[in-house]
């Protein structure tokens, strides 16, 4: 199936090496040392709790909980008071003495309800902003995410990350997000694992994952971990709740568009097997039927659902599976039906072999599919395509000893992609039927990865990765006359690949490297490096991404693109923790990007690789941010500064974008302010409020008129030479939590929020059209007024 | 706002009825997509004061060689241009050198026309393209600077079946008037990388001020026949419906503003891929919405450039095209005289002045050389 080069044997064999090495290494020591080991979990749900600190100051030892809630650490004989800290929960401390013997533990960590210590981001530990290896991470509080306001009442996952520094979008109401300068298609976002290839109901209006099914958000924007690959800019890392161990419980919500219900609970009387099911289901035809004709006649219509099993063989031993499913339609009566649909399969096993050694075993498919059906009479037709992908992974976990964390693995990976096809329906249909070549293509990936703390003030985590992507057959490939811009017409042999030869090989290493060393025990420097490499691709000609936009991979002529990211940061506590500060400096350039000619052809063209242009990018900024993470007013300060810039450096006139010269990307926005504070009131009630402030996006006004077939021509010459004005806006919202004690189990919970509180018309964008005789300017404003909203959410 | 929005997806669908233009289509109807998922639940629009800028000045070319006599080109600069002079002197280009050469050495050399500023034309009807023949323009302008065109095949072009048109209902709602629907009928042959282009024109029967049996002032040019051209850009290519048959495809929606005939013509050109693609990107820029969908903007250059220098591209596009024509009377003979005037309220009846003042171009009795009613 693949082919191995003697390089990558090498590899293989380095690998294999290692991990024999490792794993001898430990019997040869000699020194006493004992294990602290166990699991933490939630004190009302008795589910495992991941990424719990568990920490000895006086010490110096530390470590934090696997997603199995469980963790391990090897320390010297003593007295130990170790602390147990989370986001959304108590913090708790347990004193204990190391004679002679590991000792087991059981904590259970008590949710904190009432008063939310957190704001609605923030790292790990109360200290890890300064402490943790990791920089350039976000991690959302779940708990807290349904204080922020929203539009529609729609608790929102990706629209909370867009609040944070160097996550942006082109617009209100598109879809996807960009991180430092990159792409929507280069962010990673894994869902239980699995890649989601769509993030968005309604156009991008809103995102579609289910935020009461989710358990945790993290988001690398740089210092992505060895053990991911395949987008460069980003790693959004969700997983799926585990489902409640005590009891089954129901909650769920009614708002102006979406209705939502979730069961969870165990599902054997041993309580070994748990389950989660959820969804949620929209009604937006009732808001489009309120409009005139004939917008009232379209409708739309949407559902997402979760579903999780988990069983716990053992206290060390835990399967796993899970499913998503979202589905979109959009109809315009007696003239097209849009439809997408994404479903996600997972299977993990999670073992603990012995206390320093321990592996995830993961399967995963994601596939995703968009269909438009004309209706019109005589010209009926369905298009359609997909892109499928399936992943097996095992990823090991190896903690010999305090100062060393070692994570490796690999992964293999098939993709198999429908660019596009139509085909008549009825009989009376004039369309063809047209079918592009599936495309189909194989990667494997190893990686390893040291997290190595050799004094408490230094931690280096150094990883590699190698991928080796091969596009393979059946397929056709096109060569094109050289010397000259690539067209239909310069092609000069057309090449047939037989089944499972390779079209195309694709591979290489990336470095990944992040470095803290603390200057005092309340700040530290930290330092990153991270190369990474994608062969997918998201055909998109447009703004922002739309339903038709579909994916390919990376051929002969469609090389892989690559990014570096160099990122320096300061980090600074104050107040015992209770202010976190810091400053981020990144530098990112990325290669071979995918640009259009103007005027290609992007759906249904078989020889789309003539319609590419290979483009250059590259991005910096810096990156300041105050939180305040205790007490009854909580909040972000954050401002970002940052430039993305892109070229294509063509030989060609006829091809080049603005001469060649670097220019300003659609989702440059150099400014960017965020104020998000949450205070608490007494009975429940917490106050919230975001205000952002972003600079323009640029776009492309015309810089000339000319008189053409009878009429008057805009001439647009230099592509985003503009920028349309700066986009600012305040929202509160009132939350009324209905619980009085902590372990209350029926309660409801009431959101009501104001966007846009003072209807400041932003502009979505500027366009210029002919009005009779004269060419016009306009600003379409999409949430251009105050829009209230409110919901209400159930606990039982 | 709500209205205009509104009305412009609606007209999105009746120019997209026809859905072999498929991928057009899909543009379009994403724009729909946004302002209804979008815009129409919230959004305004405002217009704002943008001056459009002008940056140096650039050669526009336009020019058609066919299979008729009769080859024409038209130069002009890019700038400032209104809508009370279409031609300002200072962007019009009249003693430029322009020749136009066949891939067989033959020349033909266009001279300024005297009473259309810009166009050059022969004067002569001897040059007459070729289907299969390459067409070159060469240009020299007054400053000396040399564009040159790609060479141009003149492709054959099938014939256009009879003609037929529709009567439709508009709506009414929306102020609009009720329609005849042109639709055309014709082949397309077996081989794949066929492109077409339709022009229509149709002479619409004017009423100002009066309708004909109600003129009490008969000194008034008060009734005329108005010629009005469909969208320059109507273009289809065969990608996915090659060797079918292109049945019933509206090539133009006239207005019905009176009861009498029209008159229609519908040429159907031959297109290359590269002009193919050229009046897409026009169309499509034509048709921006300024929506997160809408491709990005950029210069629609065509097929000319400076000869010495590579890097500089003139905007518009030599064309060369075979055609074939066909004229339809419709006889607008189904209409009630009286049931229209009350039907339309005489909304449809310009209320001041004469043909004169209203049309730039129009004919007093009816236009020649199409078949009887």
């Amino acid at each position: 199936m693949f082919t191995f080069y003697p390089m990558h044997q090498f590899f293989v064999r380095i690998i294999l090496a290692s991990v024999l090495l490792l794993i001898a290494v430990p019997r040869l020591q000699a020194q006493i040392r004992f294990r602290i080991y166990g699991q933490v979990v939630d004190g009302v749900t008795n589910k495992p709790l991941a990424n719990v600190s568990v920490y000895d100051k006086k010490q110096g030892a530390g470590t934090t909980t696997d997603s199995t809630g469980a963790f391990s650490m090897q320390v010297l004989p003593g007295p130990y008071n170790l602390t147990f800290s989370a986001v959304g929960y108590y913090a708790r401390s347990r004193f204990l003495e190391i004679e002679r013997a590991n000792i087991r533990m059981e904590v259970a960590l008590n949710p904190d309800t009432r008063q939310l210590d957190e704001v609605n981001v923030k790292g790990r530990t109360p200290d890890a902003n300064v402490s943790a290896t990791q920089m350039s991470v976000v991690r959302l509080d779940m708990k807290n995410l349904r204080n922020i306001p929203v539009v529609f009442g729609e608790v929102d996952i990706l629209k909370a990350l867009t609040l944070q520094p160097g996550v942006s979008t082109v617009g209100e109401g598109a879809g996807g997000f960009n991180v430092r300068g990159g792409r929507t298609d280069q962010n990673l976002v894994l869902l239980d694992g699995a890649p989601l290839f769509n993030t968005s109901h309604l156009l991008g209006l809103l995102s579609n994952l289910n935020a009461d099914a989710i358990q945790d958000v993290t988001l690398y924007k740089g210092g992505i971990p060895a053990a991911y690959g395949g987008r460069l800019s980003s790693l959004l890392l969700m997983n799926t709740k585990a489902g409640e161990t005590d009891r089954v419980s129901v909650n769920g919500g009614i708002g102006l568009l979406t209705s939502r219900l979730l069961v969870q609970g165990p599902a054997s009387k041993n309580k070994k097997l748990t389950f989660l099911a959820g969804g949620r289901i929209a009604y937006p035809s009732f808001i489009l039927g309120l409009f005139p004709e004939p917008t009232n006649k379209d409708r739309a219509f949407f559902y997402d659902l979760n579903g999780r099993l988990t069983y716990r063989l053992t206290n060390d031993s835990q399967l796993s599976a899970t499913v998503y499913r979202s589905y979109d339609t959009f109809k315009f009566p007696q003239d097209t039906l849009y439809t997408t649909q994404s479903t996600l399969l997972t299977a993990r096993w999670s073992q603990r072999l012995n206390p320093q050694l321990s592996f995830n075993l993961t399967a995963t498919q994601s596939d995703y599919r968009f269909f438009l059906d004309g209706l019109t009479s005589t010209n009926t037709y369905r298009y359609r395509s997909t892109i499928r992908q399936r992943d097996a992974r095992l990823d090991w976990l190896y903690t010999p000893k305090p100062t060393h964390r070692l994570e490796f693995g690999g992964s293999l990976t098939g993709y198999s992609l429908l660019p596009g096809a139509i085909a008549p329906t009825g009989d009376n249909s004039n369309i063809n039927t047209q079918t592009l070549p599936t495309e189909q293509a194989r990667e494997w990936a190893g990686y390893l990865s040291e997290e190595w703390t050799p004094f408490r003030v230094l931690s280096v985590q150094v990883g590699v990765r190698y991928a080796q992507f091969t596009n393979v057959g059946p397929g056709v490939a096109y060569q094109y006359a050289e010397g000259q811009p690539r067209t239909r017409e310069s092609i000069t042999d057309t090449l047939r690949y037989g089944n499972g030869q390779a079209l195309a090989h694709y591979g290489g290493w990336e470095p990944r490297l992040t470095i803290r060393a603390n200057l005092t025990p309340n700040s530290s420097l930290k330092v990153s490096y991270n190369r990474t490499r994608q062969f997918l691709h998201l055909i998109s000609n447009t703004t922002a991404i739309s339903p038709v936009d579909f994916w390919k991979v990376s051929d002969a002529l469609v090389p892989p693109q690559v990014a570096d990211q160099f990122a320096v940061g300061y980090f600074r506590n104050f107040n015992d923790n209770m202010y976190e500060t810091s400053v981020e400096v990144y530098h990112k350039t990325l290669e071979n990007l995918v640009e259009y000619r103007n005027g290609a052809t992007l759906l249904l063209n078989p020889t789309l690789d003539a319609d590419l242009l290979r483009a250059q990018g590259k991005a910096y900024g810096v990156e300041v941010s105050v939180q305040k993470t205790r007490g009854l007013l909580t909040g972000l300060i954050a401002y970002t500064y940052s430039r993305t810039l892109a070229r294509v450096p063509s030989p060609y006139p006829s091809v080049q974008i603005n001469g060649g010269d670097w220019y300003p990307s659609t989702f440059d926005r150099p400014h960017n302010l965020t104020i998000a504070t949450q205070w608490k009131w007494s009975r429940g009630w917490t106050f919230g409020t975001n205000f952002v402030y972003t600079s323009g996006r640029p776009t492309t006004y015309p810089d000339g008129t000319y008189r053409l077939n009878g009429a008057k021509v805009l001439d647009y010459s230099q592509r985003n030479a503009d920028r349309i004005p700066d986009y600012h806006r305040l929202d509160v919202s009132f939350t009324k939590d209905g619980r009085r004690t902590v372990g209350q189990r029926h309660y409801s919970n009431w959101s009501i929020s104001f966007y846009n509180v003072y209807a400041h018309k932003n502009p979505y964008s500027i366009y210029f059209q002919r009005v009779n005789t004269t060419t016009k300017s306009y600003q379409l404003s999409v949430f251009g007024t105050i829009i209230p909203s409110i919901s209400w959410n159930f606990t039982y | 706002m709500m209205k205009k929005n509104v009305f412009k997806h609606g007209e999105n669908r009746g120019r997209y009825r026809d859905k072999q233009r498929f991928i057009d289509f899909l543009c379009g109807s994403l724009h729909s997509l946004v302002y209804l998922c979008v815009i129409t639940l919230f959004s305004c629009v405002n217009e704002v004061q943008l001056p459009i800028r002008q940056t140096e000045r650039r050669l526009v070319v336009e020019g058609l060689v066919t299979d008729s006599p009769f080859p024409w080109v038209r130069l002009t600069y890019t700038g400032y241009y209104n809508s009370s002079n279409p031609a300002p002197p200072e962007l019009v280009i009249n003693d430029a050198l322009v020749v136009i050469r066949d891939d067989q050495g033959r020349t033909v050399r266009l001279v300024p026309d005297p009473f259309a500023p810009a166009y050059y034309g022969v004067r002569d009807s001897s040059f007459v393209g070729q289907p299969g023949r390459s067409y070159t323009l060469l240009i020299t302008l007054p400053d000396g600077s040399r564009y040159q065109s790609k060479p141009e095949r003149l492709n054959p072009v099938p014939v256009l079946d009879p003609l037929r048109a529709n009567y439709r209902r508009g709506i009414s709602e929306l102020g609009q008037p009720d329609f005849y629907d042109v639709l055309i009928d014709t082949k397309d042959p077996p081989e794949l990388g066929n492109y077409y282009r339709w022009s229509t024109l149709v002479y619409i029967w004017r009423w100002v001020k009066y309708d004909p049996q109600h003129n009490s002032d008969p000194r008034c040019t008060c009734s005329c026949w108005v010629p009005t051209v469909g969208p320059p850009t109507d273009v289809l290519s065969d990608a996915l419906i090659n060797g079918n048959r292109i049945s019933g495809r509206v090539v133009f929606s006239s207005p019905i503003y009176s009861v009498g005939a029209q008159y229609a013509q519908v040429n159907q050109f031959s297109l290359t891929k590269a002009a193919y693609q050229y009046w897409q990107l026009f169309e499509q820029q034509r048709t921006r919405t300024g929506s997160l969908f809408d491709p990005q903007p950029a210069s629609i250059e065509g097929n000319v450039r400076a000869v010495d220098d590579t890097t500089k591209l003139a905007l518009g596009f030599f064309g060369a095209s075979a055609v074939s024509q066909r004229r339809l009377t419709i006889p607008g003979d189904t209409i009630n005289y009286d049931k229209f005037l009350i039907r339309s309220q005489r909304r449809f009846i310009l209320p001041t002045g004469s043909c004169y003042t209203n049309f730039p171009q129009f004919l007093l009795v009816e236009p020649q050389g199409w078949p009887p009613r």
